[in-house]
C-alpha cells in the first residue's frame, strides 16, 4: 500500500494507530468533520484480520446475551448502505454491500427445535427490532434458488437483518476514499511510545515522531501494550479463523448461509470461518479445513464437485468478553481505545458515530455500555 | 543438460483433441505447453472481465490458464499432464454449479 515519506509537518488533529478496517473506518469518519487525520500502520507482515475475514455484516446472531450489542450491530447495519455508496463514489471501488438478509440451515430435528426456542427467546429480549423466522426445507430451497439441500437439512430460518460485503474490495475502497478526502497514511510506522505533554500527545516510532491533541489506538492484536501506556489495562486475544475459497462458478445462491457459505459477486464461494484459540499461530490446519469442507457438502451436496482454490487463516482480535471496547483514558484524556471482534459489521457505525465522541466528547448512548469498566467489574466478581 | 533433453525425447507422442481439432502432444508435458506450442492464442475468457486469457506463470499459481479438460471445467492447464486421448476446450466464462457432477 502507498505510504508517505514527507518531511513536512508531522502534527495532525488526530492520530490513529493501526490501519486495519477499524482504524480506517474511524479515520474516514473523522475526515468528514474537516479535521486533519494521520493513520500510523505497521507492516504487511503484521497480523491483519482485515485482510482475511468473511465479509458478513452480522446482526441476527449478535448479542443474544447482551442486547445492547445487538442494537449496536443493528444500528451499524442500518448505516451500511450510505457508507457503501459513499465509498463507491469516492474510490471508484464497489464494496458490493448486500443487505437482503441471511439463511440459517438446521441439521437434524434437535437443531431445528433449538433454533425455534432461540428465536422466541431472542424476540422476548430484543423486542420488535429483532427478526428471524423459521422456514421449511422447501421454502429454504426456493429462497436459495434450488441449489439442492442435503438430506440432513430439515429446515432452518431466515433473517432480513443481515448483510454482506466483499471484504477486500471494501477495505481497498475505504483506503482510497480516505486518501481522496485528504487523509494521511504512513506504513511501517510501528508505534512504540505514546507520551503526553501540554494537552498534546507525541507518538514515537523507531524512525519518527508524530503529534496530535487526540490519539486513537485501533491496533487490533497490537492494542494492549499501547493501551497500557495511556493507563488502560485490557486483553485482546487472537481467535483464529480459517476460510476456504472455491473456483468461480455461476451465481447460484443469493443469500449467505450463516456461519458457512457465501458466494462472492465474481462467483467464488467462501466456506468458513472456523473459530479456534491457538495463540498467535495463523497457519491453516488440515483437520479444521476438512471439517469446514464436510459441513459445506452436507448442506449443499453439489459443492462436492466444486474445486477449492485457496485456503487461509487469520486472527480475530477478541476482547475478554468478546464485546467491543470504546474507552477514553481517564489518566490521559484525548487518548482513546477502540477494539472489536466484528470490524466489518461495525464499520459503518465507527465511521458515523465515533467522530462525535472523539472530537466533541459526546458519547452516543449506543456506545455507553462498552467501556472498560465492565471488564474490571467482571474481574472483581 | 543433454540428459534432461534425452528424458524429454523419450516421452511418447500422443493425440490430443483441442477445440475439436486433433493435435499432437508429448505424454506427461503440461497441457498448457502442448496448447501453446500448437495454438499460441488465448486459452479462455475471464468470467469477470470477459477478456481473453492465456497461461502466465506456468506453475499453478495465477489461474490464468483455466481450461475444460475431459469435461471438467476450470482446470489449470499448466499443472495438468498430457495423457492419451485427452479432450481440451477453452474455458469461456463461469462454469455451472452442476457441471462437475456429470
Ligand atoms: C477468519 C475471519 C473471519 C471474520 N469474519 C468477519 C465477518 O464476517 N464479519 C465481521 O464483521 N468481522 C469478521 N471478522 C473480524 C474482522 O475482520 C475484525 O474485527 C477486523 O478486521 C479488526 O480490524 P482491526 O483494524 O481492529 O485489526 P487488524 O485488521 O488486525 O489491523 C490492526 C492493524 O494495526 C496495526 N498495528 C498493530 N500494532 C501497531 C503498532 N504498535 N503501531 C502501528 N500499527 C500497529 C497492524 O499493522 C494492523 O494493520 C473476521 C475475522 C477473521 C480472522
Ligand atoms: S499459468 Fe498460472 S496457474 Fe497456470
Amino acid at each position: 500500500m502507498r505510504g508517505e515519506s514527507d518531511t513536512c509537518s508531522r502534527t495532525f488533529d488526530v492520530l490513529i494507530i493501526g490501519g486495519g478496517v477499524v482504524g480506517f473506518s474511524i479515520g474516514y469518519g473523522l475526515l468528514q468533520r474537516g479535521v486533519s487525520v494521520a493513520i500510523l500502520d505497521g507492516t504487511d507482515r503484521d497480523f491483519s484480520a482485515t485482510r482475511g475475514n468473511f465479509g458478513m455484516v452480522s446482526v441476527s446472531n449478535k448479542g443474544f446475551n447482551n442486547i445492547p450489542y445487538f442494537r449496536l450491530s443493528l444500528a451499524s447495519r442500518n448505516l451500511w448502505p450510505s457508507l457503501a455508496d459513499e465509498v463507491h463514489d469516492r474510490s471508484g471501488i464497489n464494496p458490493h454491500f448486500e443487505g437482503r438478509g441471511k439463511v440459517y440451515l438446521s441439521m437434524g430435528e434437535q437443531e431445528l427445535a433449538d433454533r425455534v426456542s432461540h428465536i422466541q427467546e431472542f424476540l422476548l429480549r430484543a423486542g420488535d427490532e429483532y427478526h428471524q423466522e423459521i422456514l421449511s426445507k422447501d421454502d429454504l430451497d426456493h429462497l436459495l434458488g434450488h441449489v439442492g439441500l442435503g438430506d440432513r437439512v430439515v429446515g432452518g430460518a431466515f433473517s432480513r437483518l443481515d448483510g454482506s460485503v466483499e471484504p477486500l474490495q471494501f477495505y481497498s475502497g475505504l483506503f482510497r476514499a480516505y486518501l481522496s478526502q485528504g487523509g494521511h497514511y504512513f506504513s511501517s510506522q510501528i508505534v512504540r511510545k505514546i507520551v503526553s505533554k501540554n494537552a498534546s500527545f507525541s507518538v514515537q516510532t523507531p524512525s519518527d515522531t508524530f503529534s496530535a491533541p487526540k490519539v486513537v489506538i485501533a491496533s487490533g492484536l497490537g492494542t494492549p501494550p499501547l493501551a497500557s501506556q495511556i493507563g488502560l489495562r485490557l486483553n485482546v486475544r487472537p481467535e483464529r479463523g480459517q476460510i476456504m475459497v472455491t473456483e468461480r462458478i455461476e451465481r447460484v445462491f443469493n443469500y449467505p448461509i450463516s456461519g458457512f457459505l457465501r458466494q462472492n459477486v465474481e462467483g467464488t464461494i467462501m466456506i468458513g470461518s472456523s473459530s479456534e484459540y491457538n495463540g498467535f499461530d495463523d497457519h491453516t490446519s488440515v483437520g479444521v479445513l476438512t471439517g469446514l469442507a464436510k459441513g459445506a457438502v452436507e448442506r449443499l451436496p453439489l459443492l462436492r464437485f466444486v474445486q477449492i482454490n485457496r485456503c487461509w487463516a487469520a486472527l480475530r482480535p477478541r476482547t475478554d468478553d468478546g464485546y467491543p471496547i470504546y474507552q477514553e483514558s481517564q489518566q490521559r484524556p484525548g487518548a482513546f481505545v477502540v477494539s472489536c471482534h466484528s470490524g466489518i459489521t461495525l464499520a459503518a457505525l465507527h465511521a458515523r458515530l465515533l467522530p462525535r465522541w472523539i472530537l466533541d466528547d459526546v458519547k452516543d448512548n449506543l456506545l455507553q455500555p462498552f467501556g472498560t469498566g465492565r471488564l474490571q467489574d467482571e474481574c472483581a466478581t | 543438460m543433454s540428459a534432461q533433453r534425452e528424458s524429454i525425447e523419450i516421452f511418447r507422442t500422443v493425440p490430443l483433441c483441442f477445440q475439436g481439432d486433433m493435435i499432437t502432444a508429448k505424454e506427461g508435458e503440461p497441457v498448457a505447453a502442448a496448447i501453446l506450442a500448437t495454438h499460441p492464442d488465448f486459452t479462455g475468457k475471464s468470467p469477470v472481465s470477459g477478456r481473453r486469457r492465456s497461461p502466465y506463470c506456468m506453475m499453478g499459481l495465477c489461474f490464468e490458464c483455466l481450461m475444460e479438460i475431459d469435461g471438467i471445467p476450470n482446470q489449470r492447464a499448466c499443472v495438468a499432464s498430457v495423457r492419451m486421448n485427452m479432450t481440451v476446450r477453452k474455458q469461456i466464462g463461469t462454469r455451472s454449479f452442476s457441471a462437475g457432477s456429470k
